[in-house]
């Protein structure tokens, strides 16, 4: 809301700088989001009368214009359309400055030389019209500054936010209560000013509220013989100053007590009403209604509508219908100043996708002892800015007076939530200066009995009022303590903590963690799914975009378009993880089962592109690769760490198949012989799909199981005494024979004295036989309990060589 | 022969001296000192010498031979390191290539960020608290004091599923969830992603909170100033000055906003805090009596403060980052910064 500091100043006195105006409000929770002073622009531009217009000699759409100024007269030239002897309008002349910043010069055009020009409203920021000139009153004093002639052009304008609780605020009068409360002053009144003629406003229209439920005030004026034209330039001003566009001296009027008082007004064209009556009631069912704005809108139920005999002609609280507008040749005017109910109008606002500014105030409602005041108040100035008869008296529907419950606050209370002490009599000089009745209570309980204003609708039990105190006290002397309390142990970071436990792990990998959105596409949902039978998505009602469309069941779709995002950057090797929550719909539950996972992808050169690098490593075959690229033992490796990190040993990795995955180049992970994700190179079909030309190692787990093992505690084993021997052994077996299954069998003849088992070479290529490989052994023989001598090793060795001759038709390579 | 002995012995000081070579040091040694050298050759004479002068002689001869050897290790010495200096001196590397390292990861900024409030609030006291990110109305409105029909739900464009189901639009469901669980004093802070409709330089449609709440016997207002500055000196710096100014929020009352000293400008005046010198960066208040009946605690016993903050606010003004969608982009050269 944007708040004119000259308007404020007729409500209250002001004797501190638009800064502190603006700080005071703030601190007391009316914050001033910006201040803006407007206007000291103008003080070189001048009221000018038009005497004479004559044409331009070389010009046919230019004219000249004679203009007096007061002590002189000059002649300009002037292309506006509306230019016309005997106007008053405003002159910058060379040197002055405009809204825009734009210095007025001295020019000559088409061979005449003008010393200044006359301006529209658009140009001086007065106003949004551009189409001609800004015309004053015809009784506007000639040749004195624009300021002098209007001193409500040079202004403070402050960008006020009210919250949601304080509707009362939504108007001049409400800031200036604020302001009055917050610095020890009071409010004052505009004085109405109104004649009314004899004829009884009954006579032409009577009023029914059957559902007064939602209305619980309705209360009308008649002025008749009004004459609709545009209003004086100063009430255009304020209205342009405060957002709202100036319509008409009618509309304008109550458009004016409404940024005045708060209360929202309606007028309708008398002749227009059928029946000399208006009835509020519901809508009928599946009514359909036009409202001003030209949109045919259809009813909710409980829609509150003004209808007169015959038909509806206002939207309640929201907005007039096209069928009873204001319009030029309106003469007679009915004005309508209600207090409608707050929820109701909001139902009806929400589900009409509607909020205007009578609509917004009536739902953080408005002052119900107002509605007669504003009556008063629009009339007395329709009457001024278009003459016309104010029929005498109001009608005024008012069936079950609105009451505020007398709230007991308690000093103890005040206290306890403060924790600052504050004494019932300056609680009482606070809360008063609100205009809080305050009334003592006559017991020992040392408390105050609390009633509210009819503008509050904040203020209903005692820690209302404590807010109230505080406020007005200021947050800033209410000291900063610390909380006592006592110690206690704390296992709720175990999950939190282990969290940063696997990132810091991934990290140590060379994996760069990512934050993807929760919502997906459906099209990317579909690409990762395992089988779409059961598989269905969480969807939302209502999307942002389709690319945000349901809730992911798999990080794979989002971590993929990271992966693709950034290869698209060039990034030639790139390394992404992200851990988040997973949400997977439950049959016959309303919400998802959310599960944490850890998934991630990598492609690229395996090692930094640096000098260290360059001669290459020895891959599988036997090759120099100067450049390798990650494969599937670079992701399983770092998942490796993951779990070794978090002190879990019972791992296995068995063959898998996912759609998505390459069937021989992947993995299902377990642990403790529980599935718990995947891992493996994206096959060669998906990588085409999601547009990528590398190939992408990704990997999928849960998390939770992982960090229940994690819990398990781990167990001391012995360091080694006595020294170990170590023997190698390299065979050729076929291809498939997996280095698990040979790791096991020669464990399994250990006897407890063989303590690893690694491969450390395997070699495929030139001198082993095709669909053969060559693998290389270190075996470490150590025993707890004594040295072993070379007798006692040679002999376990020379079994472990047989039986791996025997069990896997290897040849021992010598 | 005395003067032999000190000849020799004034010959191979200067022949020591004169030797840059190892091995001809070496040779010299043998030759003066060695079983045949020259010293034994002049000693050899000394058996036709008196015997009282043998003796003198004699002790004469032995201290030239071991100040002689002492020479002769002293100038070995010398040389075997002039030789390795030489050696080191050849041995030099480029220092300022870069050193051999794998590839190091970063965790994402706005985690960073979260456990780094984590850990200031654990030092105050609190305990983590974690809830559903899929919500139903109850948790996220009904029993935080936002009824249906309310504007209070206005300042939150609601993502649903179905008319009862939604995403969280804060962190402050997990309150509710958290004071049903426990009966105080609880005191807990909860991380999490929530989701508002709402996408441009400041808003993303999922984004990042922490909330904290504290509900014992006694807790005040001034607990939670004194709380809130304890974290805000110790996360954004120890001199920066902050206030507290009422605002409204359905949950708590009185509520406040917090501001703090505009950590770029120190409060003179920028673009960033809009020329003001304060920075918006907390909800809070004190928790409304209101959810105590929800949750079946005493309000008339007990009182306590609830805050909330967003992490990318925090992490923007931290890193001043001026667009929120970064967070989300997962450029790796944004992410690489941190």
């Amino acid at each position: 809301m944007l708040v004119s500091l000259n308007w404020l100043k007729e409500f209250v006195d002001i004797n501190i700088t638009p800064e502190e105006v603006a700080e005071v409000l703030t601190m007391g929770g009316i914050e001033i989001e910006s201040l803006s002073h407007v206007g000291s622009e103008l003080k070189f531009c001048y009221t000018a009368k038009i005497e004479k217009v004559y044409a331009h000699p070389n010009s046919d759409k230019l004219k000249l214009a004679e203009i007096n100024i007061g002590s002189r007269t000059e002649t300009v030239i002037c292309g506006a359309p509306n230019i016309e002897e005997g106007l008053v309008v405003a002159y910058a002349p060379d040197g002055a400055s405009l809204a825009s910043g734009m210095k007025v010069s001295r020019l000559t055009i088409k061979g005449v030389e003008s010393p200044g020009m006359l301006c529209s409203e658009k140009e001086l920021g007065l106003g949004e019209d551009a189409s001609g000139l800004l015309v004053f009153d015809g009784d506007t004093p000639v040749g004195v500054t624009l300021i002098d002639a209007f001193p409500d052009i040079e202004d403070v304008i402050l960008e006020v936010s009210v919250t949601p609780n304080r509707g009362d605020c939504l108007s001049i009068l409400g800031v200036a209560r604020e302001i009055a409360a917050l610095t020890g002053t009071t409010v004052r009144m505009p004085r109405l000013d109104m004649r009314e003629s004899n004829q009884d406003v009954n006579d032409d229209l009577a009023i029914e509220v059957p559902d007064y439920d939602l209305c619980p005030r309705y209360a009308a004026r008649i002025i008749n013989h009004v004459q609709v034209r545009p209003s004086p330039f100063p009430v255009r001003l304020r209205l342009y100053r405060g957002g709202v566009r100036p319509i008409s001296n009618i509309v304008d009027a109550t458009n004016y007590v409404l940024m005045e008082c708060g209360q929202p007004l309606h007028a309708f064209d008398y002749f227009s009403l059928q029946g000399q009556k208006i009835v509020v009631r519901r809508c009928f069912s599946g009514e359909v209604f036009q409202t001003l704005d030209n949109v045919e809108r259809r009813l909710p139920p409980d829609t509150l509508m003004i209808c007169d005999g015959e038909k509806s002609v206002a939207l309640a609280g929201i907005m007039g219908g096209l069928n009873s507008e204001i319009v030029d040749s309106t003469n007679k005017v009915v004005i309508e100043s209600a207090c409608f109910e707050r929820f109701g109008i909001r139902r009806t606002a929400k589900s009409l996708g509607m909020s205007t500014e009578a609509s917004f105030r009536f739902e953080r409602g408005v002052d119900p002892e107002g509605c007669v005041w504003a009556a008063n108040r629009v009339s007395g100035l329709i009457q001024r800015w278009s003459g016309g008869d104010i029929y005498s008296g109001i009608i005024d529907v008012y069936p079950e007076p609105i009451r505020r419950n007398a709230v007991k606050l308690r000093g103890v209370k005040i206290r306890t939530t403060l924790g600052v002490d504050i004494s019932l009599h300056e609680a009482r000089a606070y809360l008063e200066r609100l205009g809080i009745a305050v009334r003592d209570i006559d017991d020992a309980s040392e408390a105050l009995k609390c009633t509210a204003p009819s503008w509050r609708w904040d203020l209903e039990r005692e820690i209302d009022y404590v807010e109230e105190i505080a406020r007005i006290h200021g947050f800033q002397n209410i000291p900063a303590t610390m909380p006592l309390c006592r110690a206690e142990p704390d296992r709720t970071k175990r999950d939190f903590n282990l969290v940063n436990r696997v990132r810091d792990l991934m990290t140590a990998s060379g994996f760069m963690e990512i934050v993807t959105m929760s919502f997906i596409s459906t099209a990317s949902a579909d690409s990762f799914r395992v089988d779409p039978e059961t598989e269905a998505d969480l969807a939302l009602i209502n999307p942002l975009t389709e690319d945000f469309a349901v809730m992911r069941r798999s990080l794979l779709p989002g971590v993929m378009g990271a992966l693709k995002r950034n290869l698209n950057f060039k990034n030639e090797s790139v390394r992404l993880y992200e851990i988040g929550r997973t949400f997977v719909p439950v049959f016959g539950s309303e919400t998802p089962v959310e599960k944490l996972k850890l998934t991630g992808a990598a492609c690229g050169s395996r090692l930094p592109d640096l000098w260290h690098f360059s001669r290459g490593e020895i891959d599988i075959l036997g090759k120099v690769e100067v450049r390798p690229e990650v494969d599937f033992f670079d992701i399983k490796g770092a998942l490796e760490n993951v779990l070794e990190g978090l002190g879990i040993n019972n791992v296995q990795f068995l063959p898998c198949s996912r759609p998505f995955l390459h069937p021989g180049k992947s993995a299902e992970l377990l642990v403790n012989g529980r599935g718990i994700g995947c891992l493996g190179e994206l096959s060669p079909e998906k990588t085409r799909e999601i547009g990528l030309s590398k190939k992408v190692q990704i990997f999928d787990i849960f998390l939770e199981p992982i960090f229940v093992q994690s819990h398990k505690d781990k167990v001391f084993r012995p360091v080694p005494r006595y020294p170990f021997i170590e023997r190698d052994v390299s065979i050729i077996v076929e291809t498939n024979c997996s280095e698990d299954k040979i790791k096991l069998l020669i464990s399994r003849l250990g006897h407890d004295i063989i303590t690893s088992v690694i491969l450390f070479d395997l070699y495929r290529g030139e001198s082993i036989p095709e669909g053969h490989k060559s693998m290389a052994f270190r075996i470490r023989y150590q025993a707890e309990d004594r040295t072993l001598t070379d007798a006692e090793v040679q002999e376990v060795h020379s079994r472990v060589v047989e039986t791996l001759i025997s069990e896997l038709k290897a040849t021992v390579r010598e | 022969m005395k003067d032999q002995l000190e000849s020799l012995r004034a010959s191979t000081i200067d022949l020591t001296e004169q030797t840059f070579d190892i091995k001809a040091l070496g040779d010299a040694r043998i030759r003066i000192l060695g079983r045949k050298g020259e010293l034994t050759g002049i000693l050899r004479g000394l058996k036709d010498l008196p015997v009282e002068e043998r003796s003198r002689i004699g002790q004469l001869a032995n201290h030239i031979k071991i100040e002689l050897e002492q020479l002769f290790d002293a100038r070995e010495a010398h040389l075997r390191n002039e030789i390795e200096r030489a050696q080191l001196a050849t041995e030099s590397i480029d220092i300022t290539l870069a050193g051999r390292r794998m590839v190091l990861g970063k965790s994402h900024i706005l985690n960073r960020v979260t456990r780094e409030l984590v850990e200031v609030f654990s030092g105050l006291g609190f305990q983590l608290a974690e809830g559903p990110e899929v919500e139903i109305d109850y948790y996220n409105f009904e029993a935080l004091n936002i009824p249906k029909d309310h504007p209070a739900r206005d300042m939150q464009d609601t993502f649903y599923f179905s008319e009862n189901v939604l995403l969280r639009t804060h962190t402050s469901p997990v309150q509710i969830r958290t004071m049903e669980k426990r009966k105080p004093p609880v005191k807990v802070i909860c991380p999490g992603k929530v989701y508002r409709r709402d996408a441009d330089v400041t808003h993303s449609p999922m984004f990042m909170q922490i909330e904290g709440l504290w509900v014992d016997k006694e807790v005040s207002f001034s607990d939670l100033k004194g709380v809130l500055t304890a974290f805000v000196r110790e996360y954004f710096g120890d001199k920066l000055d902050l206030r507290f100014r009422p605002s409204f929020f359905p949950f708590t009352e009185p509520s406040a906003e917090v501001d703090i000293q505009c950590v770029i400008c120190g409060g003179s005046g920028c673009r960033t805090c809009s020329f003001t010198g304060w920075l918006e960066i907390l909800g809070s208040g004190m928790v409304d009596p209101a959810l105590y009946k929800f949750v079946n605690y005493d309000p008339e016993v007990y009182t306590g403060f609830a805050f909330g903050l967003g992490i990318e606010r925090v992490a923007m003004l931290k890193y001043g980052i001026p667009d929120i969608r970064l967070f989300y982009e997962n450029d790796v050269r944004f992410l690489n910064q941190f």
